[in-house]
């Protein structure tokens, strides 16, 4: 992304994007884009205006705000434990709103008893109810590791310089050692015992540029204190997530935004092939390589699912950031492909609007959520009509009606063609 | 594989179906494949099974629903996994129970020296809406599981899926129910949600939830084959269906949630499908129908042979018959030019039953016809 205070027009004719109607592939007929791909015809030629480039670097798991987490006794005792301060739940909130997303949705309300479910220890016991609470993470907290000692356990590096505040799950920072850059993420909070192992599993299947690349890993990164902690290294992805571009008014044009929508597409499209359900897609997970809308990086894979093995996973059972969640996700049903399109309709809309599509400024769920998000996601006139598709065919309640990545990827190109 | 009508094993008439099977192969509808269950003593079922298989295309139906209906002495004493008890309640519990009869189906008991099924099938249990969603995926995970044991084998492996009426009638069961075929992994699902109706189905709610729930196979590239479901069946070919099966047995034709008590007969007495309605009628009322203005006789084989006099085998095969041609129709169409047959078809019978009699109309009872065309 060019640095640039001005603003661009990208004007699309009838003309240049004529016939892509007598083409349709399977996918198109799928989600019968007639009326969308008649609609393409329209010149849209409004500006967008750009905001200034971001060169913040990657800072994994920085916004971690209004994140649903399976409510674990076990974590709430090690949180107390290790006296960290800053996290502040909002449960009753959560929970009434869960009560209500039921009544409306007809979703399980609570758990037939125990011998319906045979939650594990760490889990408690999870209801639709009571297994969830929102919790707030932009709080300050104290680092757990000091950047010596980071050094003198993975090191010798020239400069270990702490990335952004910590929060969620993780603590962040820049390795550097002559021009080789990593970054590292310290795993300081699990809710889920396997989550470290479902990512690190997850990351190695993975060789793309649109997924980060995780270098190495270990279990055994100690504090002063003695506690030890898991990590990641991964490649540093200079160019700031998609969360700080939007947060700084930043707003693609339609090419970018349609690079960006196909980047994530196809990054999807990888985790997919490798049997992997990412399930936390959302601003902060995607990181603009060189600030670049271009070339996006899916990253932090710590929620993501792997659907060639036996489900760890005990059902109702909803992780994931509730305005990105798709309706199964929130119904605490089973997270398939499809829902993370759900995430990345929504994120689209986000990206060209400047705002997310259902959100009003709330911090918990509301109590009309799914009224909001039953009647598909409004996208400006000013865009092209490919986005509308896209986004209609994506934001749909039902996860089996929306395409697979390689359908959406295939409807996009069809839809909406690069100029 | 070809896909579209198949014959359907029962208890009664077995002896029958390969050779009935064989002269269809003749007519312009093909040689429908087989579908066999576990409904007679191996004595009786393996024989029957090679003997199909050596013709064309046959598979067994696991029937892994039967596990909990009152177990019957043949499949206590042959069928054992289905009639367990206690019945299984976890994923591992289910996969060992899978396992059991998918080795049943790949034994050489029941081949012989003979080619084995055509696909094999893990059986599915009868998932009620009111279990919740546990065993559902306990039931998915554990077939992909035992699917993952026969990676190498040459046969693929489909997935049954047996479900409650609720789970087509109701959300969130039915969104969850499409969201986990279309996540399944499957080359195939062989497919049952019970119903309470004798056919023809008229349940709207059941009717748009099975169009869901096909459209769902179709759009995730997995063909859906509905067992025992008769004229139903065809009508899901429209929404996407791979095949339906349909055989000499009356109860072969639409299956029906178990227990429910009769208020009428499984089927009217005499029964004789009508082409012109795609409904069974009685005789009697049939004969009426012939000397209804636009009526057209009926010049397959069967009827053909059976002339004015009723003969009980000859309306069950005339009924096959037009099953296996109108499928055969089907096949190969895309969904749009499905619709454009089937719809056609219905448009056809309801001209025809608003041509007939106030009093006629009354008694063939084909305000069904309307229902399936809004659905179309």
């Amino acid at each position: 992304m060019g640095d640039s205070s001005g603003f661009t027009s990208d004007r699309r004719t009838a003309g240049r994007l004529g016939g892509c109607g007598s083409s349709l592939n399977r996918a198109q007929r799928r989600f019968r884009l007639g009326a969308g791909l008649r609609g393409l015809g329209c010149p849209t030629g409004l500006s967008q205006r750009q905001g200034r480039a971001l060169r913040a670097p990657y800072q994994p798991n920085r916004h971690h705000d209004l994140m649903l987490v399976p409510l674990s006794k076990g974590w709430r005792r090690s949180s107390a434990a290790r006296g960290t301060p800053g996290y502040a739940s909002t449960t009753s909130g959560w929970r009434s709103a869960a009560q209500r997303w039921s009544r409306e949705t007809g979703a399980e309300p609570s758990r037939t008893g125990p011998s319906a479910c045979p939650a594990p220890a760490s889990f408690g016991q999870p209801s639709w109810s009571e297994g969830l609470r929102v919790v707030e993470a932009r709080i300050a907290m104290p680092r757990v590791m000091r950047d010596t000692e980071i050094a003198d356990q993975l090191g010798p590096f020239d400069a270990v310089t702490p990335i952004g505040q910590p929060g969620g799950s993780g603590e962040c920072w820049r390795l550097e050692k002559g021009s080789n850059v990593e970054a590292l993420k310290i795993i300081v909070k699990e809710p889920e015992p396997e989550r470290f192992e479902r990512e690190v599993t997850a990351l190695e299947r993975v060789e793309s540029p649109l997924v980060v690349d995780v270098h190495r890993h270990g279990e055994d990164l100690v504090a002063s204190d003695g506690t030890s902690y898991r990590y990641l290294v991964s490649e540093f992805i200079d160019g700031g997530d998609v969360r700080s571009h939007i947060d700084s008014g930043a707003v693609p044009d339609d090419h970018q935004l349609r690079e960006f929508i196909r980047g994530v597409t196809s990054g999807l499209e990888v985790l997919h092939a490798s049997q992997i359900v990412h399930r936390d897609i959302k601003p902060e997970n995607i990181v603009l390589r060189g600030g670049d809308w271009a070339t996006p990086v899916i990253i932090d894979l710590g929620l993501s699912r792997l659907l060639d093995q036996t489900s760890m996973t005990i059902y109702p059972w909803a992780a994931g950031t509730w305005p990105y969640m798709a309706p199964e996700q929130l119904r605490g049903e089973r997270a398939i492909n499809q829902t993370d399109l759900w995430a990345l309709g929504v994120v689209a809309v986000e990206v060209a609007n400047g705002a997310h599509p259902f959100l009003q400024g709330e911090k918990t769920l509301p109590a009309d959520w799914a009224q909001r998000i039953s009647g598909g996601a409004a996208v400006p006139g000013s865009r092209p009509a490919g986005l509308r598709d896209f986004v209609n065919a994506t934001v749909q309640v039902a996860a089996y009606r929306r395409p697979s990545a390689p359908d959406a990827r295939q409807l996009l190109d069809a839809a909406w063609p690069s100029s | 594989m070809r896909p579209g009508f198949w014959l359907q094993h029962g208890n009664r008439n077995a002896d029958d179906l390969v050779a009935y099977s064989d002269s269809l192969a003749g007519e312009s509808g093909g040689r429908p494949g087989i579908v066999l269950a576990p409904v007679n003593a191996p004595s009786r079922l393996n024989p029957l099974f090679k003997l199909a298989r050596s013709k064309g295309d046959a598979f067994l139906d696991p029937i892994g629903h039967c596990i909990d209906r009152d177990p019957t002495k043949t499949k206590e004493k042959h069928f054992p996994w289905l009639t367990k008890d206690p019945r299984p309640d976890s994923r591992e519990a289910w996969e060992g129970w899978m396992k059991e009869s998918v080795d049943h189906q790949r034994s050489a008991n029941l081949r012989d020296t003979g080619l084995g099924p055509s696909i094999l099938v893990t059986p599915s249990p009868m998932i009620t809406a009111a279990s919740g969603q546990d065993e559902l995926y306990a039931v998915l995970d554990a077939a992909a599981e035992v699917r993952a044991n026969y990676d190498n084998n040459a046969t693929p492996v489909w997935l049954a899926l047996a479900v409650d009426r609720q789970h087509l009638r109701e959300e969130p069961h039915r969104t969850r129910l499409g969201n986990a075929i279309v996540s399944a992994g499957v080359e195939g699902l062989v497919f049952r949600a019970f119903h309470t109706e004798l056919p023809p189905v008229t349940d709207r709610r059941y009717l748009e939830g099975l169009r869901e729930v096909t459209y769902a196979a179709y759009a995730g590239a997995v063909d859906l084959m509905l067992p025992h479901a008769g004229w139903l069946g065809w009508l899901a070919m429209t929404w996407g269906a791979w095949g339906f099966s349909g055989g000499l047995a009356g109860g072969s034709w639409g299956d029906r949630e178990h227990g429910l008590p009769m208020t009428s007969p499984d089927e009217p007495s005499n029964p004789y499908f009508e082409p012109q309605l795609l409904k069974t009628v009685k005789w009697r009322v049939h004969e009426e129908l012939s000397t209804a203005e636009d009526y057209e006789a009926c010049t397959c084989p069967e009827c053909t042979a059976m002339g004015e006099t009723y003969d009980s085998d000859a309306a069950k095969r005339h009924q096959i018959w037009w099953a296996n041609e109108e499928a055969t129709r089907l096949v190969g169409l895309d969904r749009d030019g499905r619709a454009t047959v089937v719809g056609g078809r219905l448009d056809a019978a309801i001209d025809f039953r608003d041509s007939l009699s106030a009093g006629l109309q009354g008694r063939i009872q084909a305000s069904f016809l309307d229902i399936w065309r809004d659905l179309i």
